[in-house]
């Protein structure tokens, strides 16, 4: 048995980074965030994108730690990076009721400070996230990470645990302490948060005929040689497949997309996701009882 | 004999159930306990339970920290958990650290300078005279430091820091140093900007006539009190 394994083409960065087509936008969930800094709040457009796409992943893959599910949701940004208040006021510093309102009221849904230290009613200088209950607004210090954004996005939900944390984890995103491993949800969360949660895969011998466009795989997949398909699977455009870590594709013909993209790529922790993309009538071979093998 | 040999099983039974505020814990634990609770960011803030039951002999390993330019990012939640402690050793360590820097400083710097006056006023909340005279100073505009951070101004930025650290002292002279600056400084406050942060340090000092410290420094506080799933 020859055992192919993949070449990381970080085609999951150029998957998340990339403006999506008109046919992709369609099959996704997507939340739009308008976001301003502070006038006196150092950020650029750069560091925001790291910030999005770190949101993206966070909520997109597996984390096999907890409990968690991916969550198809496409988080972009609506518009350009605004400013709001007024050089030297010291609203950059959210430190009083005052500040914390102005903030809240500035234009969009998300306003990036300098600090934060005041939270509803709370004070500790350590805070780095506060977002409004079952409301439009939340606010980041400038330099957080995806996770800080998704969890107060999380608080903007109504019902998404009745603005409290989920604490059985330490990796859930919605825990009362969260660190930049933070990237647990379950599905009721990924719902709330506006999201499709994947369609999982699971089992020895998968008969596909209409796959889901999001696809999770927690099993391998075996396409038999014999029978209606041929060892040929064929799969949609722009169709989505995450195989969790260590799962495999065994076969003795063909995996095909008959007109677009095809994402595939393993949900590996790691910074730049090694991936597989079939390419229009892209066509890729599996011989002699191969395995393609997602680490 | 009999007595005696009683007396040391007593002696070593409390002890024992005393745990480790009277046995002293290896520094290696005490380092990994500092560098699991500082080293990583907190959305909602560093624990103050969980700082405060560090005790002083953390102070140094904290101080360590700030010198550390590596973990810059990390100075905030040092500051913190310096102020948490509410140990006076800890009180001209932080005010040279407030004095350290000339000129511009950057985002995560600004973050953990001004925050020693909050750290102060959880330190003054075991009556330290020092430490109510440094925050009385900065109330009234009096804190001088060499750096810079923007178009913010930090003597105004230090000011209104102070009045909430006079606050979260908790203490009844914290609370007479904000009625005497609101008497003092009158219409003053509103132009100096300075009203916002005074609302807001009533505010805090009334929650702690009544309620934990704990509650005020995190919000999800009284959420673990009931262990939410």
């Amino acid at each position: 048995m020859r055992i192919f394994s993949l070449v990381a083409f970080a085609l999951l960065l150029e998957l998340l980074l990339g403006p999506p087509s008109a046919a992709f936008a369609q099959t996704q969930n997507m939340t739009s965030w308008q976001v301003t800094r502070h006038v006196d709040t150092p950020l650029t457009q750069a560091a925001l994108n790291v910030a999005f796409e770190d949101a993206n992943r966070k909520v997109r893959l597996d984390n096999e730690h907890c409990s968690d599910r991916p969550c198809q949701l496409n988080i972009v940004q609506l518009g350009e990076l605004g400013t709001y208040g007024s050089a030297g006021d010291g609203g950059a510093f959210i430190d009083n009721e005052s500040r914390l309102e102005a903030a809240f009221n500035a234009p969009g849904r998300v306003s990036v400070v300098t600090s934060i230290g005041y939270c509803g009613g709370e004070y500790n200088e350590s805070i780095i996230g506060c977002g409004q209950c079952s409301g439009g607004n939340f606010v980041v210090e400038a330099d957080s990470g995806g996770h800080v954004y998704v969890h107060e996005f999380g608080h903007n939900q109504q019902d998404l645990l009745d603005c409290g944390h989920r604490n059985s984890c330490d990796n859930n995103i919605m825990r009362w302490q969260i660190n930049s491993q933070s990237d647990a949800l379950t599905t009721s969360e990924c719902s709330m948060l506006t999201g499709i949660n994947a369609h999982e895969w699971c089992g020895e011998m998968i008969m596909l005929s209409e796959p889901e466009w999001f696809n999770w795989v927690t099993c391998p997949i075996y396409l038999p040689p014999d029978g209606p398909w041929n060892g040929l699977f064929v799969t949609k455009p722009f169709d989505e497949w995450q195989f969790r870590s260590g799962m495999t594709l065994t076969s003795n013909g063909e995996f095909s997309t008959p007109g677009g993209l095809v994402y595939m790529y393993s949900n590996s922790r790691e910074k730049d996701l090694p991936g597989l993309r079939l390419l229009e009538n892209g066509r890729l071979g599996i011989k002699n009882g191969g395995q393609i093998r997602f680490d | 004999m009999r007595m005696y040999k009683k007396l040391a099983a007593l002696a070593i039974g409390v002890v024992y159930f005393s745990g480790t505020t009277l046995l002293a814990q290896s520094p290696s634990e005490l380092e990994a306990r500092i560098e699991n609770l500082v080293l990583a960011h907190h959305i909602h803030g560093i624990d103050y339970l969980e700082a405060n039951a560090l005790g002083p002999n953390a102070i140094p390993v904290l101080l360590e920290i700030l010198e550390d330019e590596s973990l810059k990012e990390y100075w905030v939640n040092t500051v913190v958990t310096l102020g948490f402690i509410e140990h006076s050793n800890a009180l001209e360590p932080l005010i040279e650290f407030l004095y350290s820097r000339e000129g511009e400083v950057g985002v995560k710097t600004v973050r953990a300078l001004s925050a020693v006056p909050f750290a102060v006023g959880c330190i003054a909340s075991n009556g330290d005279p020092e430490a109510f005279s440094f925050l009385r100073n900065g109330a009234e505009g009096h804190l001088q430091p060499g750096w810079t951070f923007g178009a913010e101004d930090p003597v105004r930025l230090l000011a209104g820091k102070s009045a909430i650290g006079l606050a979260v002292s908790g203490h009844p002279q914290g609370r007479e140093a904000l009625d005497r600056i609101e008497q003092q400084r009158g219409a003053l406050l509103e132009d100096s900007g300075l009203m916002s942060y005074v609302a807001t340090a009533r505010m805090l000092a009334s929650r702690l006539e009544t309620e934990p410290r704990a509650a005020i420094f995190n919000p999800s506080f009284s959420e673990r009190q009931g262990e939410r799933p």
